[in-house]
């Protein structure tokens, strides 16, 4: 075939290519125009609200939630994406878990690495798609509900900051890398399986890709937040969700450029290594840690934040009374923000910082114990001066997150004391830590949130309360088992990330297994329940128990005592 | 007083209790002869010359012990035999091995309360005096690549 | 528009995604299983080429002593070259050995987890004559054995990988062998770490890592 017909065959598939994307492009641009003028005509500022309001569209799994841009389809985008990667992440956390049922590697012996390269992208996608994921998506669908936003101009730009968030954790995912995800730099730099895996540069764009994604998103809903506010929903007023998301966002962009810098020094070492390296002449590899850490630290809170304020949100819900107190819920999220970028150091106690650095991030990190405090206690109260507590799933969620934070929090103050660091540091009693407040913070509050949001993601369906019930039992009854085996064997002196171990933490290791094990199976039932669901015939209304109290035209928010659940079956209440 | 009065009343003694128990459990167990097994300073640059200095080399993936003294220089591999009651420096740093490029490691004694990292280029102190005789454990616990998890071995204390 | 089946969809979408990003990880390069890859990066001194015969009767069976003692030194690429010297079938499997002693006959080996097997059956052909190489690099200094898994109880022997003469061995395959006692003042006080394992419980000693080698096989100097 001579290189003329070639030619000639490539320019006929691109044109016949080109025509389907114009006609794809000319159809989507006819459909959008008629929403448009039907929505200008029905008194709906964008179309996405009209589409999914009057004609059923934009559920959890609608294709349009990926054409349409308004905030409720990009909320419901992330969320669907963090549930996604959720699950492959989670996979992995299962696969290792499993692979450590013997002191001696069994499932990947001599092929160890395939432990690291699935623990680093455990712990990554974890974070950026799980953690921050489901509150970026929770946080756009909510809040134009909660602010009563007038325009919401941004959808584009949102949309174009997804789609770059998503490919990074893509990358991400085809990076193989093991280099955990710290992404310390001299192993970050071995490109080949005895290092960092050979495509560890990739990993580096995505994750630069993530940040970029998730700073023009913050940007906006920093925005959508300050400036675009509904008339009658003033700053002192706003739900503490709204309040609890704004200094994520702003905790984020005052933290993400360190690290975004560093990975940018990171990956021009790959091609002339001068910045990381280690080697006489160029600078320590600490102080790469250094500037991780800086977001590092953050990004933790980062991931508890939007929850804590999803907790103020819920606890109402199913008390019937207010919370306890608004001002010190905002005080205390407010409190975090600051303090949270004053205790990185605690990463680096032992690295050769020398004694006052130790002193002054660990009295640091005590301070921390104040707003986290506050901002329990002020559950606890809601909680206790109700004449009545529902306990269905959502809420059975937040008492369990209670439960885990104080145990969490408090073995995270204990490993910031200096002599309790060098015990505990790099062992799996950090791990047991923050699986604590990972697993019931995060991943429980951000699943009854889901609880919440059931009737709309589902368009218009219950969960089965046996399935929830199952998922929430097990996922609780998992975490703490797992949890409390790693802090145990780590304060023992058992070591985080190794493929092997010495044989006296066999038990805590399989403790741990066990409890993993309970929580992979818990995830089926989680999954159950949606599919089951879905095949069911809508039963209710497509309203959610979470935007129930600010649908009407009353003049302002949060003055009147939250009304009793429109639609309590619908959350599993009653 | 109010409901809201009495709680809040309740938040601050609640604090104040556990913050006092925390403290004292603090000070309590500094001073337990678990945690005294050992003695350790960690200074940048400050040796006793008395003591005995170890150099302590973490490549991929093994920890290398060396000492120089008048009958010559020993070197151990994955594996340390000390004296009891003798004061011993460890200056921890990172050697490239037989690869292009050093990396962190991180050496933990968990029965002597010991963890230092290695860093290219860094030399980390850490003094003790071992006070019990027996077989203890020490790892790296910083990920240091493919076979991270053999970096790892028993040091013994004799008499 | 009954759109309620999307919830199966979604389930075997989910099952999907997670089984091929399982397969995609899994699939990562490793040093082993997949044959031998050569770590990139990795500084080699020199290479080295070693023929050795495979015969169910022993290695090197009708070439010289049966069942040699190899030197090699550290941070070189050892070129391996078994030619087959039989109809049967072999493996060339190298593992650590964690109960060396010097003066003692090679009975076993290590087997299991830890192997490296550097050429598998399905490379050799049963033909008299054929050959196949592979390559290895030691990074540890110690003792090591090379065996066939099919016959291991005949065709079993020693490596010994000297790391301290390295930087002044030629491109030789055979160095000196490793002088076991070298930079050991202390054997004087026989070997306390005997005594010391013993407050092991027995479980810990059973699973002895590959780091254990150093206390079992040398006698330590005592810092």
């Amino acid at each position: 075939m001579s290189v003329t017909t070639t030619l000639i065959e490539i320019s006929v598939i691109m044109s016949i290519m080109f025509a389907i994307l114009f006609f794809m492009y000319y159809k989507y641009l006819t459909g959008k125009t008629e929403a448009d003028v039907l929505a200008d005509e029905n008194n709906y500022y964008d179309y996405g609200s009209y589409l999914r309001e009057n004609k059923r569209k934009g559920g959890f799994l609608s294709t349009n939630n990926f054409i349409l841009n308004d905030s409720k389809s990009i909320g419901m985008r992330y969320i669907m994406t963090a549930l996604t990667f959720f699950f492959i992440a989670g996979s992995f956390g299962l696969l290792m878990r499993v692979s450590l049922i013997q002191p001696n590697p069994t499932l990947f012996s001599g092929r160890e690495v395939l432990y690291d390269v699935l623990t680093t992208e455990h712990a990554t996608l974890m974070i950026y798609m799980w953690a921050l994921g489901g509150a970026m998506g929770i946080a756009y669908y909510l809040l134009p509900s909660f602010l009563k936003v007038k325009a919401d101009k941004y959808g584009s730009i949102s949309s174009t900051a997804y789609w770059i968030y998503l490919l990074g954790g893509v990358f991400i995912l085809l990076s193989r890398t093991s280099t955990r995800w710290y992404f310390y730099p001299p192993l970050a730099l071995q490109l080949n399986p005895y290092g960092a895996g050979a495509y560890n540069w990739l990993a580096v764009i995505g994750l630069e890709m993530i940040f970029i994604g998730i700073t023009i998103a913050a940007i906006v809903v920093v925005r959508m937040i300050i400036l675009d506010r509904g008339e009658n929903v003033p700053l002192t007023k706003m739900p503490l969700f709204a309040w609890s998301v704004l200094f994520t966002l702003l905790m984020f962009l005052a933290s993400a450029p360190f690290l975004m810098s560093a990975l940018v020094m990171l990956f021009y070492d790959f091609f002339n290594p001068i910045f990381f390296t280690g080697v006489a002449g160029a600078s320590s590899p600490l102080s790469f840690t250094e500037l991780f850490w800086i977001w590092g630290h953050p990004i933790v809170y980062i991931a508890i934040l939007p929850e804590f304020g999803l907790i103020y949100e819920i606890i109402p819900k199913f008390t019937g009374k207010k919370i306890f107190s608004y001002t010190s819920g905002v005080i205390g999220l407010a409190l975090l923000m600051p303090l949270s970028e004053l205790v990185w150091g605690h990463h680096l106690l032992n690295s050769g910082f020398g004694l006052q650095w130790g002193l002054f991030f660990s009295t640091a990190s005590f301070l921390v114990v104040i707003p986290s405090a506050i901002t329990i206690f002020n559950y606890i109260a809601s909680l206790w001066s109700a004449d009545k507590i529902r306990l269905s799933t959502p809420m059975l969620f937040v008492v369990n997150g209670i439960f885990d934070f104080i145990i969490g929090g408090i073995t995270g103050v204990m490993q910031a004391m200096l002599v309790v660091n060098i015990q505990v540091h790099g062992t799996y009693w950090v791990t047991g830590h923050f699986h604590f407040i990972f697993m019931g913070i995060t991943t429980g509050i951000i699943f009854a949130s889901v609880y919440m949001l059931w009737p709309t993601i589902t368009r218009g369906r219950k969960y089965d309360q046996h399935l929830a019930t199952w998922h929430f039992t097990l996922t609780a009854i998992g975490s703490f088992v797992m949890s409390m085996g790693w802090t145990v064997g780590g304060f023992l002196g058992m070591p985080r990330f190794v493929s092997g171990y010495f044989a006296r933490f066999q038990v805590y290791q399989d403790i741990a297994i066990a409890g993993g094990v309970i929580i992979g199976i818990g995830q089926l039932f989680f999954l159950a329940n949606l599919i089951k669901s879905l095949l069911d015939e809508p039963s209710t209304t497509t309203n959610n128990a979470f935007e129930d109290e600010y649908t009407g035209d009353e003049n302002e928010v949060g003055s009147n005592e939250p009304e009793p659940l429109k639609n309590p079956t619908a959350v599993g209440g009653e | 007083m109010n409901k809201k009065m009495k709680i809040e009343a309740m938040w601050i003694i609640g604090v104040l209790v556990v913050l006092a128990a925390a403290a004292g459990l603090n000070v309590y167990t500094t001073g337990l002869p678990a945690f005294s097994i050992a003695t350790k300073e960690t200074s940048g640059t400050h040796i006793n010359p008395s003591n005995h200095v170890i150099e302590v080399q973490g490549e991929q993936w093994a920890w290398v012990f060396t000492k120089e003294n008048s009958t010559g220089i020993h070197t151990c591999t994955d594996s340390l035999t000390i004296h009891v009651n003798t004061t011993y420096t460890l200056v921890v740093s990172s050697t490239k091995g037989s690869h292009k490029l050093a990396v962190i490691h991180d050496l933990y004694i968990a029965q002597f309360d010991i963890q230092v990292y290695a860093v290219p280029g860094q030399n980390n102190t850490v003094t003790f005096t071992p006070i019990h005789t027996g077989t203890f454990i020490f790892e790296c616990v910083e990920y240091c690549g493919y076979d991270h998890y053999i970096m790892r071995g028993y040091l013994t204390v004799v008499k | 528009m009954n759109k309620g089946k999307l919830g199966a969809v979604y389930g075997i979408v989910i099952v999907l995604l997670i089984g091929m990003s399982l397969t995609f990880v899994l699939s990562a390069p490793t040093s082993s299983g997949g044959g031998l890859l050569d770590p990139a990066g990795l500084k080699t001194k020199g290479t080295i080429d070693q023929t050795i015969y495979a015969d169910a009767g022993g290695w090197n069976y009708s070439h010289g002593a049966i069942n040699p003692t190899l030197y090699f030194p550290l941070d070189y690429k050892i070129c391996f070259t078994v030619i087959e010297e039989d109809n049967l079938p072999h493996t060339l499997t190298l593992n650590k050995d964690s109960k060396y002693a010097p003066g003692t006959a090679l009975t076993t080996y290590e087997n299991g987890a830890t192997a490296l097997t550097l050429i598998t059956t399905g490379q050799l052909t049963q033909i008299p004559g054929h050959s196949a190489k592979a390559s290895y690099i030691f990074f540890q200094p110690g003792n090591y054995t090379y065996w066939c898994t099919v016959h291991p109880t005949t065709m079993l022997a020693r490596i010994q990988v000297n790391g301290t003469a390295s930087g002044s061995a030629a491109t030789s395959i055979v160095s000196q062998p490793i002088n076991q006692n070298s930079g050991n003042h202390h054997s004087s006080q026989s070997n306390p770490l005997i005594s010391a394992l013993n407050h092991f419980d027995s479980s810990s000693l059973s699973i002895l890592i590959k780091t254990d080698q150093n206390i079992l096989a040398r006698d330590l100097p005592v810092f």
